[in-house]
């Protein structure tokens, strides 16, 4: 599975989203489910999913799944490669 | 967050008794009413307006029943709460678990914390052993949990890894050692998380009420707690990792936790889990677990039993 596709797994799982709701594009704003829990969910799950382990101020900052491409492009972990 | 004040006997029967309302759960209400030597009214809704404290003996349904309706209807009342079985930890906590309907939710507010604690050792001789037994799982399941949290920092993870020695030393016995380990569990654990066996229990506890395999929030978390172990284990190292920074005694911790388990009560109640899975994806406590519980995970729990 391309890293992009482990990326968009992640976020249905964490944000417990269906296939069509997902867009590389969403925010925070637009998922009721991106509160304070899923922010926890979703630094679990780009450590287990891609091994990088967010500190807290990192995992709060992500307000959209750019921010998170961009986060893990800043750790080498570079989704459009 | 303040911790309730611990109470001797000797201080509770030096209240003035005009002003002390006691309620018991029945099935230790006579034992309870000789000890403290007060009478006991039937229901929380008979405290009577000329009470200044109001002690409840009983276990974690009863306290946060208790804390609900001191918070909420008499904020005016000292509440000192005597656990008539360890576990819940509901005797310490600002946290009371109720029903919505078909899921248990936490309430969590300063307001809902006893002012105080009352241990009566003597209790523990007089506790069912499946019931004992259940109490000690669901303390467990607090101390593991909340050790693993990935909301749990260093310093806190010792306290709680702490907690699992006292806990491994005391063993699975019927020791009033368990209403302490109970209570210090709950108390840790209130200050970061639970995880996917509480996400587990509070999805399932209401259904399977309705079955003929009705199993209480204990009974559910001990049932789990080996499952969720191993789920967690394959998932990440946060349980290694941890375990080994604070010198946990990874062989004994996980023999206890394997012997909390009941593989034929498992299978029971896996049509149930089946059944109730997405429920459990998004109950609160699954989305702090220390692993991530995805969409697919139903198969390992189904492949498990």
């Amino acid at each position: 599975m391309s890293d992009r596709s482990k990326l968009r797994e992640l976020i249905l799982d964490v944000f417990l989203l269906d296939d069509s709701e997902f867009s590389f594009e969403l925010t925070r704003a637009q998922v009721d489910t991106w509160d304070s829990l899923g922010v926890v969910s979703l630094a679990v799950g780009i450590d287990e999913t891609f091994g990088y382990h967010c500190t807290p101020d990192e995992a709060m900052g992500l307000s959209s799944v750019p921010d998170i491409i961009a986060l893990l492009k800043s750790k080498g972990i570079d989704l459009d490669a | 967050m303040r911790e309730p004040r611990w109470w001797s006997l000797q201080a509770v029967r030096a209240l003035d008794r005009a002003e002390v309302a006691l309620v018991c759960t029945p099935s230790v209400r006579a034992w309870v009413q000789s000890a403290l030597g007060l009478p006991s009214l039937t229901a929380l809704e008979h405290v009577p307006q000329s009470a200044t404290s109001l002690i409840v003996a009983g276990g974690g349904r009863l306290l946060d029943a208790a804390k609900v309706f001191r918070a909420d209807e008499r904020p005016d009342l000292q509440l000192i709460a005597l656990p008539t079985i360890w576990g819940s930890g509901a005797e310490v906590t600002h946290i009371a678990v109720g029903r919505e309907g078909d899921m248990k939710r936490a309430r969590v507010d300063a307001s809902l914390a006893p002012d105080g604690v009352l241990v009566l050792p003597e209790l523990s001789a007089r506790l069912p052993a499946d019931l004992a037994r259940a109490g000690q799982g669901d303390a467990w399941s607090h101390a593991y949990e909340a050790f693993l949290s990935p909301l749990a920092e260093p310093p806190l993870q010792a306290e709680l890894g702490r907690v699992m020695g006292a806990m491994l030393q005391t063993g699975l016995t019927q020791d009033p050692a368990w209403f302490l380990h109970a209570a210090r569990a709950g108390m840790l654990q209130q200050r970061a998380s639970v995880g996917l066996v509480h996400g587990i229990a509070h999805s399932l506890e209401v259904p399977l009420g309705e079955t003929d395999l009705p199993l209480g929030h204990a009974a559910l978390c001990s049932l789990f707690l080996w499952p969720v172990h191993r789920f967690n284990r394959s998932k990440n190292e946060t349980w290694s990792t941890r375990a080994a920074a604070h010198g946990l005694d990874v062989e004994a911790v996980e023999a206890t936790l394997r012997s909390l388990h009941d593989p034929y009560r498992y299978r029971a109640v896996l049509p149930m889990l089946r059944e109730r899975w997405k429920a459990i994806l998004r109950e609160p406590c699954s989305r702090t677990n220390s692993a991530l519980v995805r969409r697919g995970d139903r198969s390992f729990f189904e492949a498990f039993a």
